[in-house]
């Protein structure tokens, strides 16, 4: 390397920094640096005046509380900002909200107090055969645990039972006596300790495992027995 | 805002350079502060996207340039010294030439009157130990350029500030 190309070489080397050249040229000019004292004096000055610069460009006093200032802008910002996630969350809620009772209010079933007027009268009219087509409609037909009157039945339908709508009917005697038969899935009850009994002077209960189709019935009556529900001997079924 | 590094120590670490940096590019003490203060309001939203956090600083410096260069867009642009001549003066190697006292005021005045194209290499060059591969990527442009400029910046800052010159840097008749 002559003196003219370490000319221009130097023009970007800094000594500290001997990456800033491609490997070759920096190996070339150190090389040419140490047999050349020109050169070297040259780099020397270069260096010293470069960190002469460096050292004014540097010196530049920054503003008393400028990191108060940025910290306190910095603070505020943040802050803006979880007010401004915390509103869009808000807002989402809300939102959701809205579209839930939307959905809600647009899916409840309308109330058509003719239908169940004309459910009444058939029930009334025809208990029998209404309670008939309830059991079937209900995979019961062969699950009936007694030869009941369904001529008595005044409700066929879910019943709330200790929390869980059960199927369930009513059968309404001669003097006010009531049964209730509930139908239990092994699913929905443990029935392992219902036993049939007189629970009390004026209710009894009645229960029945193993039906057909897997069903347990439970019967509560009032009275002594079921006779009052039964079919009377020798009726038609 | 999560992110993998904290706000405070942030700007603890970086504001007195990214202040500095500021007031060379644009002069004044009062740009310089909203310069800055911009730059950390920028950065803080974005800060979850940092990726590399050990090339924050580049980070900052690159959008304190371009809120610069945003400011500075709308505004009539200034005289500037022509420097494509500069390549022209000789720049004397004599012992004298080199020896003479730095005013860092005289920096600024000097600075003033550089394009902001070769401006900001040669703060970037003398200011934090930015490789010319960190300039070229903080400038957007290929490194022989950056080093081009730089040449000619120097060349012309040295002129400007050697005793005996003109207001161009040239020598006095």
């Amino acid at each position: 390397m002559d003196c003219p190309h370490a000319n221009l070489l130097l023009m970007f080397y800094r000594p500290d920094r001997p990456t800033d050249l491609a490997t070759d040229d920096a190996a070339a000019l150190q090389a040419h640096l140490a047999t050349c004292p020109a050169c070297a004096a040259k780099l020397a000055q270069q260096s010293a005046l470069d960190q002469r610069l460096s050292a004014a460009m540097r010196n530049v006093p920054v503003p008393t509380g400028l990191a108060d200032r940025l910290q306190d802008q910095a603070r505020s910002q943040i802050r803006r900002a979880w007010q401004r996630t915390a509103m869009k969350s808000a807002l989402a809620a809300s939102l959701l909200v809205a579209v839930y009772l939307g959905f809600v209010a647009a899916t409840r079933p309308t109330l058509d107090v003719g239908q169940l007027a004309d459910a009444q009268d058939t029930l009334w009219q025809s208990p029998d055969r209404t309670a008939t087509a309830w059991l079937a409609a209900n995979g019961l037909t062969n699950s009936l645990p007694e030869d009941f009157d369904l001529n008595l039945v005044t409700f066929a339908g879910r019943r709330d039972l200790q929390g869980v709508p059960t199927l369930a009917m009513r059968l309404d005697g001669p003097g006010r006596q009531t049964a209730w038969v509930y139908f239990l899935r092994s699913t929905a009850f443990d029935t392992s300790k219902a036993e049939t009994g007189q629970y009390t002077s004026n209710v009894g209960v009645k229960v029945y495992r193993d039906l057909p189709n897997g069903w347990t019935a439970v019967v509560l009556y009032t009275g002594n027995s079921l006779t009052n529900f039964l079919r009377p001997p020798g009726s038609a079924a | 805002m999560g992110s993998a590094v904290d706000v405070r120590t942030l700007i603890d670490a970086h504001y007195e350079a990214l202040y500095r940096y500021a007031y060379r590019l644009c002069g004044k003490a009062a740009d310089a502060e909203d310069l800055t203060q911009e730059t950390f309001g920028k950065v803080i939203p974005r800060l979850s996207q940092l990726r590399e956090p050990d090339r924050v600083k580049g980070w900052l410096f690159r959008i304190l340039r371009n809120a610069y260069l945003h400011k500075v867009r709308d505004e009539r642009p200034g005289r500037f010294v022509p420097l494509d001549a500069v390549g022209d003066l000789a720049a004397e190697d004599s012992p004298a030439a080199m020896a003479f006292d730095v005013d860092p005021m005289k920096v600024q005045a000097a600075l003033n009157e550089l394009d902001e194209t070769f401006r900001t290499p040669l703060i970037l060059f003398y200011f934090e130990d930015f490789s010319y591969r960190d300039i070229a990527e903080q400038m957007d442009l290929p490194i022989g350029t950056v080093m081009s400029r730089l040449a000619r910046a120097k060349t012309y800052l040295r002129a400007k500030l050697s005793p005996g010159k003109d207001s161009h840097g040239l020598p006095a008749r």
